[in-house]
C-alpha cells in the first residue's frame, strides 16, 4: 500500500478542476463557510495548533504570520498568493493551480474572510501561461457559485481574486519583490523592516503565502488543527508535496505526511522514486530547488521533515528533491547552479551581484589543474560566507548554499586540482 | 529624506561594541554608532539620501548572533547589544570590498577622484591588499561626456546613490537603475543620452557618486591653454561659495581663504583682471527686477519663476509644462560680466571671460551658448586643479583688491527707486539661495524661505525654494491653484549653491559645508537692505542698455 497521503491532492484526476460541484463533493468550501461564521481568532488558533509551516521555502509558521496581520489595525488589508514557482525542480504549485485550483481559491478566500481583506491577488509565474487561463476559469466558476465576489454566501463580505502574471524573474518569488512587481514597479526586493504584514501591497498590511500553504488551510479547518498536526511531524503538521525529479525512475509530485519517510525511501522505494534508472548509482541529491542544500549518500537516512532535515544540515525548502547519478560531475552541476544565480540575481546588492559571478568563475577554475591556490579557495569560502551572511534578500543569502553543502559533502572535488596538489601529483594530500 | 524621521519623544538605550548609547527612537544603528565614535564602513549610505542598504558593508551583529543586519537601514531597539567588528564581520567586509575591486579599473593615478575616492579609502581601511583574480571578462562600457557631466560606467560600484538623488531627492527622474545581476546598471533610461532625457544638469549625481563614475566635466587643460595666450586678456569673477571647496581640497582651515587671497592667486596664475562678482550679481538683479516690475504692473504671469540656471527649464518642461510661461531670467552674474566686459570695456574683443561658481548647470548654460558670451564657466574642480598644478600655498598669499570695472560712459540717468527696491529684494533672496540652507528653530533645515517685500508701496510675497525636489513638492501642492508669490526663486541644489553640483563632492551634504554657511531663519518682515553696490550696479545697468545690450538670461 502506498504511503502517500492524499490530502491536498484528494480528488486529483477525478474532480474536474474548475467544477465547483465536483469540489463540493470532496467537501470543498466547508472551510470558507466556517471562516465566514467564526471569529478570526478561532480560525487562526486552528492554524497555529496545526503547526502549518509556510510551504514556499522559508517555513515560517503560517499561524504566526496570520496572527501578526490580524493584530494590525490599519486597513485596507490585502491577501496575496505567491504562485511564482521558479525554483528549478519544483512543480507542485503548478499541480495545484492546474488540477486543484478551487482548493487554493478557498484557502485564499478563507484568509480574505479572516482579515476582511479588500482584495486578493495571485502572482503567477509568467511561464505558466496556459495554467493562468485555466485558473481564470476556476475563479469564474467560484464567482458564479458566489464563493467569490459580492456578498459571499449572504455574509455581507465582498472578496475577489485577481491574477497578476510574472514575467520570468526568479527574484519575484521573493515576497517583497513580488509585491513591487504586482504594483508595476521593478521586481527588486524591499528593505525590511517594515514587515510586509505592516507595509505590504500598495503600502498596506498584507498577507503573502505560498500556493501550497493556502491550499492546506481548508484542510486544517476541515480536520481541525490537532488532527492535522498529528498527521505530520510534532513540529510541523500535515502533508508536504514533494517534487521528485532527476535520475529517478518515477519522477513526479508525491504528497507525504511530514516526518513519515527518509530521503532513501523517497528516492528508492518503488511507490516513490523507485531508484536510479539505467543501473546507475546515486551520487547526490539537491533539496528545495537551486537555493537549497546538496547531500551525498551519507545523509540518505535523514527523515523528511523540517526539523529532521535541519538537524542533518539540510532543508525542505520548496519541496524539490533532485537526484543525480554517478555520471554527473559535482563541479559541472554546481556550475549550472551558479550560472542560474548569475542570471537571476537582481543586481542591487554587492554580495549577490558580484559574489555569484565570482563563484561561477572559481568553479570553472577548479576544473583546470593548477589554476587555483589554497588561498584562492579560502577566498571562495569567504565569498560564499559573505553572500550567505550579508546579502540583501533571501535570494543572495541562499545562493551559496549549493556550494557550501556540496563542498562539505565532496571535499575532494574541490581539492583535486589545487596548485600544490597538481605539483606533487593529484591526491598527494 | 531622513532629517525628520527620528522620533525625539522616546529615547532608546543600547550598547555598541560595549559602549552605552542613548539615542532617539528611530535612529539607525549606523547613526547611533557614529554618535559614540564607532564608524561603521559604508559605501552606499549618505545621511542626505534615502536608505537603500545595497552595499552591505555596514552589516552588524545584534545580540550575539542571528542574521546580520544592515546598520544603515536598521533602527535601534531598547537594550540591543550591537557588535560592529567581530572577526566574521571584518572578513565579510573585506570580501565585499574585494568583490568590488575585482572588476574596478586600476587607473587610480589618472582618475579624477584619485585621493578623493570612497572605494579607494574603504579598500585601504578594510585591509584589501591585492586585486582578486576572479574579475569578469566583460569589456568595460565606454565613458561618455554629456554637457557638463562625465560618466565612466566601468568605474560604477552600482550603489545607486545617483539614482536615489535624481529620483527621490531632486525628483527629476533622469537616471534609473536597469537590468539585473552583472548587467545591473545606472544611467538614463533606455540607454538614451543624458541631454535627451529629463536631466537638468544640476550635478547632484556627481556630488554623491563615491567614485569616479560620475564627475563634473573638467576643462582645466583648456583653461590653462587660454591663460598662456599672450593676445588675450583673461578676466575672471568668482562666487564666494567656491572658497570652502578650495579650502577642503588644500587642507586649509575653514574660513582662512578670503576672497581677496583667491583674487591674488588668480592674478598670479595669469588672469589679468579679477572683478567683484557682487557688482554683476547686483546689476543682474536690476535686470530681473525689470521683469518683475513689469509683470506686477500687468498683473500677469505671476509669480516670476527664476531658476538658478537656464538649464533648469527642462524640469518644468518635463514635470510641470503648464508653468513654463512663468519662467523668467535666471540672472547669472557670470554671463552678465562677460557680456558687459565685451561690450563696455575698451579692449572688449580681447577679453576671455571666466566665471567660477559651484553651479554645474550654469556651466551647462555656457556650453549651450556655443561660443557665446562666457568663454569659461568653471566649477570648483577646475579651480582646485589650477591651485594644485600651480603649487601655490594659498594660506601664505597676501590679499589684493578687486579690479574696478571701468565704465567708458557712466550714465547720468536718474535712478528708478521702484526698480531698485525690487532688485534689492530679489538680490537678498538670491543671495540666501547661494550661501546655503537655512537653519530653522529646532535645527531643521528649511526648504522654503519666504520674504515679504514692499515694491512701490505695495506689499508682495516672495519665496526661495531649496532643491528641485522641494520645488516638485511645492508645484504639486499648488497644482491647479494660483502660486501666491510674485517672485519664486528655485535653486537646484537642496544645500544651496554652496553645495552645488560643481562643488567639491566631499563637501556636499556634509555638516562641514553647512557649518560654515548655515544661516538663521530670516524674519520675513525684516527690512530689506539696499542693493549692494547700488550706484555702480545702476551705472552698469544703464550703460549696458544704452549700448544696446540685451541680458535676458
Amino acid at each position: 500500500m502506498s504511503r502517500e497521503k492524499r490530502l491536498i491532492t484528494r480528488g486529483l484526476g477525478e474532480a474536474r478542476p474548475e467544477s465547483v460541484s465536483d469540489y463540493e463533493k470532496l467537501g470543498g468550501f466547508a472551510a470558507l463557510k466556517k471562516a465566514l461564521e467564526l471569529p478570526p481568532e478561532e480560525i487562526i488558533a486552528e492554524i497555529k495548533k496545526a503547526k502549518l509551516l509556510g510551504r514556499g521555502g522559508a517555513a515560517y509558521p503560517a499561524g504566526n504570520k496570520w496572527e501578526h496581520l490580524l493584530r494590525i489595525p490599519e486597513r485596507p488589508k490585502y491577501v496575496v498568493c505567491n504562485a511564482d514557482e521558479g525554483e528549478p525542480g519544483t512543480f507542485k504549485d503548478k499541480l495545484i493551480l492546474d488540477k486543484l485550483p478551487l482548493r487554493l481559491v478557498e484557502g485564499m478566500a478563507v484568509a480574505g474572510a479572516v482579515f476582511r481583506a479588500a482584495g486578493g491577488y495571485i502572482y503567477v509565474r509568467g511561464e505558466y501561461r496556459a495554467i493562468q487561463k485555466r485558473f481564470q476559469k476556476a475563479l469564474g466558476s467560484a464567482r458564479e457559485a458566489n464563493y467569490l465576489g459580492r456578498n459571499i454566501l449572504g455574509s455581507g463580505f465582498d472578496f475577489d481574486i485577481e491574477i497578476v502574471s510574472g514575467a520570468g524573474a526568479y527574484v519575484c518569488g521573493e515576497n517583497s519583490a513580488l509585491l513591487n512587481s504586482t504594483e508595476g514597479r521593478v521586481g527588486r526586493p524591499r528593505i525590511k523592516p517594515p514587515h510586509l504584514a505592516e507595509v505590504g501591497l500598495f503600502q498596506k498590511p498584507t498577507l503573502v503565502n505560498n500556493v501550497e500553504t493556502f491550499a492546506s488551510v481548508p484542510l486544517v479547518l476541515e480536520m481541525g488543527g490537532r488532527a492535522y498536526l498529528e498527521l505530520g511531524h510534532p513540529e510541523s503538521g500535515g502533508t508536504k508535496l514533494v517534487c521528485l525529479s532527476g535520475h529517478v525512475k518515477r519522477p513526479g509530485v508525491y504528497e507525504i505526511p511530514l516526518g513519515s519517510l527518509t530521503l532513501r525511501e523517497l528516492i528508492f522505494d518503488s511507490d516513490f522514486g523507485d531508484g536510479v534508472p539505467g543501473g546507475g548509482a546515486f551520487k547526490f541529491g539537491h533539496l528545495g530547488g537551486q537555493s537549497g542544500p546538496i547531500f551525498s549518500q551519507e545523509k540518505l537516512d535523514a527523515v523528511y521533515s523540517y526539523a529532521d532535515l535541519r538537524k542533518a544540515g539540510l532543508s525542505v525548502g520548496s519541496g524539490a528533491v533532485v537526484v543525480m547519478d554517478s555520471s554527473v560531475s559535482v563541479l559541472a552541476y554546481l556550475k549550472k547552479v551558479a550560472a542560474f544565480f548569475v542570471h537571476e540575481s537582481c543586481g542591487k546588492c554587492v554580495p549577490c551581484r558580484e559574489g555569484n559571478r565570482a563563484v561561477l568563475k572559481r568553479l570553472s577554475d577548479l576544473e583546470i589543474p593548477s589554476a587555483l591556490s589554497r588561498s584562492d579557495l579560502e577566498d571562495l569560502a569567504n565569498i560564499a560566507a559573505a553572500m550567505s551572511r550579508a546579502s540583501f534578500c533571501g535570494l543572495g543569502q541562499s545562493a551559496a548554499t549549493h556550494l557550501k553543502t556540496a563542498w562539505k559533502a565532496f571535499p575532494a572535488e574541490f581539492e583535486r586540482n589545487l596548485r600544490e596538489n597538481a605539483a606533487f601529483g593529484a591526491g598527494a594530500r | 529624506m531622513r532629517e525628520a524621521t527620528p522620533n525625539t519623544e522616546k529615547t532608546v538605550n543600547l550598547t555598541i561594541d560595549g559602549i552605552p548609547a542613548s539615542v532617539p527612537a528611530g535612529t539607525s544603528i549606523l547613526e547611533a554608532a557614529r554618535g559614540v565614535g564607532v564608524v561603521i564602513p559604508t559605501l552606499c549610505d549618505r545621511e542626505d539620501l534615502p536608505k537603500r542598504a545595497v552595499c552591505r558593508l555596514c552589516v552588524v551583529e545584534c545580540d550575539g548572533g542571528g542574521r546580520l543586519k544592515a546598520a544603515c537601514a536598521t533602527e535601534v531597539w531598547e537594550g540591543v547589544a550591537v557588535a560592529t567588528a567581530t572577526p566574521e564581520l571584518r572578513r565579510v567586509r573585506k570580501s565585499i570590498v574585494e568583490m568590488l575591486l575585482a572588476d574596478h579599473p586600476r587607473d587610480c593615478f589618472v582618475c579624477p577622484r584619485n585621493l578623493n575616492c570612497e572605494l579607494q579609502r574603504l579598500a585601504f581601511e578594510l585591509g584589501a591588499r591585492e586585486f582578486p583574480s576572479y574579475g569578469k571578462e566583460l569589456p568595460p562600457a565606454p565613458a561618455v561626456e554629456a554637457g557638463t557631466i562625465a560618466r565612466d560606467p566601468a568605474k560604477c560600484v552600482k550603489c545607486a546613490r545617483c539614482v536615489a538623488v535624481c529620483r527621490e531627492g531632486q525628483k527629476t527622474g533622469a537616471l534609473s537603475a536597469s537590468f539585473r545581476s552583472a548587467s545591473f546598471q545606472v544611467g538614463p533610461p533606455y540607454g538614451d543620452a543624458l541631454q535627451d532625457g529629463a536631466c537638468v544638469f544640476c550635478g547632484r549625481c556627481a556630488s554623491v557618486c563615491p567614485v569616479g563614475a560620475i564627475t563634473a566635466s573638467d576643462r582645466t587643460d583648456a583653461l590653462e591653454a587660454a591663460l598662456d595666450r599672450t593676445d588675450a586678456v583673461p578676466s575672471a569673477v568668482f562666487a564666494d561659495e567656491v572658497l570652502s571647496g578650495v579650502e577642503a581640497s588644500r587642507a586649509l582651515p575653514p574660513g582662512s581663504l578670503t576672497p581677496l587671497k583667491l583674487s591674488t592667486f588668480l592674478k598670479l596664475r595669469g588672469f589679468r583682471k579679477v572683478y567683484p562678482r557682487a557688482l554683476f550679481s547686483a546689476a543682474a538683479a536690476i535686470f530681473k527686477a525689470e521683469t518683475l516690475v513689469k509683470r506686477l504692473k500687468d498683473g500677469s504671469a505671476l509669480p516670476f519663476i527664476s531658476f538658478c540656471s537656464e538649464s533648469s527649464r527642462r524640469f518644468l518642461e518635463i514635470h510641470f509644462p503648464d508653468l513654463l510661461f512663468l519662467v523668467g531670467p535666471s540672472g547669472d552674474p557670470g554671463r552678465l560680466f562677460s557680456l558687459s566686459a565685451k561690450k563696455l570695456l575698451p579692449d572688449g574683443e580681447k577679453i576671455l571671460a571666466a566665471s567660477f561658481s559651484p553651479s554645474l548647470s550654469k556651466k551647462r548654460d555656457a556650453l549651450k551658448d556655443e561660443g557665446g558670451p562666457l568663454d569659461f564657466a568653471l566649477s570648483v574642480g577646475e579651480l582646485t586643479n589650477l591651485v594644485a598644478r600651480s603649487g601655490a600655498d594659498l594660506g601664505k598669499l597676501a590679499e589684493s583688491p578687486y579690479d574696478p570695472f571701468p565704465l567708458s560712459a557712466p550714465s547720468g540717468a536718474e535712478k528708478d527707486p521702484i526698480l531698485l527696491e525690487a532688485a534689492g529684494a530679489i538680490r537678498l533672496l538670491d543671495a540666501r539661495g547661494e550661501s546655503g540652507r537655512i537653519l530653522e528653530e529646532g535645527g531643521k533645515l528649511g526648504e522654503r524661505v519666504p520674504l515679504e517685500a514692499a515694491i512701490g508701496g505695495r506689499k508682495t510675497n516672495m519665496l526661495l525654494v531649496f532643491g528641485l525636489g522641494a520645488a516638485h513638492d511645492l508645484f504639486t501642492e499648488f497644482r491647479g491653484k494660483p502660486l501666491p508669490w510674485s517672485y519664486l526663486r528655485v535653486v537646484n541644489c537642496p544645500g544651496g549653491c554652496v553645495e552645488g553640483g560643481g562643488q567639491d563632492p566631499t563637501l556636499v551634504g556634509k555638516r562641514l559645508a553647512r557649518g560654515r554657511n548655515v544661516l538663521k531663519t530670516p524674519d520675513p518682515r525684516l527690512a530689506i537692505p539696499p542693493l549692494p553696490h547700488e550706484a555702480a550696479a545702476w551705472d552698469l545697468f544703464r550703460a549696458f542698455k544704452e549700448r544696446g545690450g540685451v541680458f535676458s538670461s
